[in-house]
């Protein structure tokens, strides 16, 4: 069966046109600081606030969120109440929704390190900034994440202004 | 070195590649454009190879 194409331009503007609070991380937010690496999948930290959850829970039964281990589990709000990851499918590809960080950040604790990127027809988008993302990253151990680090803060150095 | 973006080699070109092995190359050009225009290539970069994922696996 072919890999079902993604479309996270789609993806967000749904979560946004939804106002669901949330912070693009991961190999995403890698990509719109500069560093355009293939990633199969947007990872994103959302607010666990409880209207924010009812929200979350709107949309993702609308673009055919499911677990991708358990697709006959429906995403549900209640789900989402706790700091864990939960590793989801929709119609525009995989979404992996974080209740929390490494280090145990959140949502509110990571606001305050975030820049908001506009998008197309007025939409804009909160990412997590590039410092945040190395800090991230340097807490993860395995090969991919390495490499990765290694080229994140090269790509600090490269936007430094000249 | 007085500046960490260059990097000579030793007939004094400039390198894409830093002393970290990074090709800044892509990082350069990337950074030419806007965060909406990174996306796009980002997404285009992943179906591409999806596609060639999908094509290996039919053979």
């Amino acid at each position: 069966m072919p890999t079902k194409s993604i479309d996270f331009q789609g993806l967000l503007a749904e979560l946004i046109d939804a106002e669901v609070d949330f912070i693009v991380v991961g190999g995403v937010a890698a990509g719109f600081h500069g560093l355009i690496i293939a990633t199969g999948d947007l990872d994103l930290v959302y607010s666990r606030d409880s209207q924010n959850l009812e929200r979350l829970e709107r949309v993702l039964l609308r673009i055919d969120g499911c677990y991708r281990m358990k697709p006959e589990v429906k995403p549900l709000a209640s789900r989402f109440d706790g700091p864990g990851h939960h590793n989801l499918s929709t119609r525009y590809g995989k979404l992996d929704l974080l209740g929390s960080i490494v280090g145990g950040e959140g949502y509110k604790e990571l606001i305050d390190r975030t820049e908001v990127v506009p998008l197309s027809a007025g939409r804009a988008v909160r990412v997590l900034d590039l410092p945040s993302l190395i800090r991230v990253k340097e807490q993860l151990t395995d090969e991919k994440d390495k490499y990765h680090l290694t080229l994140l803060k090269r790509l600090l150095v490269e936007r430094m202004p000249k | 070195m007085d500046d960490d973006r260059k990097n000579l080699m030793p007939n004094g070109i400039e390198t894409p590649v830093g002393e970290d092995g990074v090709d800044v190359s892509l990082i350069r050009w990337a950074l030419t454009l806007t965060p909406l225009e990174r996306l796009q290539a980002l997404e285009d970069l992943t179906n591409d190879l999806l596609g060639l994922h999908d094509a290996y696996q039919k053979h």
